[in-house]
């Protein structure tokens, strides 16, 4: 098994290849910021769809993205929390 | 393009879409508002960059006092020096400096996902979430850092520190040799990302 060739290229290179990847990033650190959900419970659920990924056959699971896996935390933190099934009324109730 | 070579795009573009529209239903609930993401991202990305790595390492290279605070307890040691402001913030208050020493390498990994000393570093390169990466550092950190162009003698002991949701770990390096005479400002500039977790040398060209 070989390294990812960019652990020895990409030194310095930008964080995000795609602008959804660093709004997805920004989004949902701001859900925990602004007291949503804590940032443990968003690493639990990422930490849950990467072990999925990794436990799949490789014939099943297709390629590595892991903003796939970022989004899929994302989705699920906010159906967890009804953050879109509430009213905005009732969302402050979250705050911390 | 066959089908099989589309199929990445078609993931990308529905990944985006998925993103927008999450953003846009939120904002419409008034959960964010149209500036949240945004004034979110450029915090992190103005604030909390290796610069503030940087700080603390020379400071910890110049300052034997500071080092001991820092590996004692470093959120506290952090707080000394002129950092952003809400530096400890944002996972700061998990931070963990472990140090290099003659015969101690030190490298940091999350095995689990993608944790990361944000505060001090920025935003993890490509390479730390990948899947190879996170289970070769953890299982054969030893030839994995000589493939990175770290080779270290056979008795310099390894450490491998896993970050997660409580302890993210980050590296003071050995400062290079003949440096006694160099400025702060040219102390810095051999501190890098790759230094401070651990797959570098500081000085070491990249």
């Amino acid at each position: 098994m070989r390294l990812h060739e960019s652990c020895t290229t990409d030194h310095g290179a930008p964080r995000f290849d795609h602008e959804w990847q660093r709004r997805a990033f920004g989004l949902a650190i701001a859900l925990s910021e602004f007291g949503h959900y804590r940032w443990e419970d968003f690493q639990r659920a990422l930490i849950e769809t990467i072990g999925r990924w990794e436990r799949a056959p490789e014939s099943e699971r297709g390629d590595w993205k892991y903003y796939d896996h970022w989004v899929a935390a994302l989705q699920k933190m906010i159906d967890d929390r009804g953050l879109l099934t509430t009213t905005p009324a009732s969302v402050p109730n979250h705050h911390q | 393009m066959s089908g099989q070579f589309a199929y990445p795009q078609d993931r990308e573009q529905s990944s985006a879409a998925k993103v927008a529209a999450l953003e846009s239903l939120l904002i419409e609930k008034g959960v964010i508002t149209p500036e949240t993401v945004n004034k979110v991202l450029a915090y992190f990305e103005s604030e909390m960059t290796p610069l503030n790595g940087k700080k603390i390492v020379v400071r910890a290279w110049t300052d034997a006092g500071f080092l001991a605070r820092l590996l004692a307890d470093t959120p506290a040691a952090i707080a000394e020096l002129d950092l952003p402001k809400g530096m400890v913030g944002a996972e700061g208050e998990h931070l963990r400096a472990v140090a290099n020493a003659p015969g101690v390498h030190n490298l940091i990994i999350c095995s689990l996902c993608s944790c990361f000393p944000w505060p001090v570093l920025g935003l993890p390169p490509y390479w730390y979430k990948d899947p190879v990466f996170r289970a070769r550092a953890a299982r054969e950190p030893r030839k994995v850092l000589a493939e990175v162009g770290v080779h270290l003698p056979e008795d310099t002991e390894i450490k491998v520190w896993d970050s997660s949701g409580t302890a993210r770990w980050f590296v003071i390096p050995e400062r290079p040799t003949a440096t006694e005479d160099f400025t702060e400002a040219q102390l810095m500039e051999l501190v890098t990302t790759e230094s401070m977790m651990g797959v570098a040398l500081a000085g070491a060209r990249s």
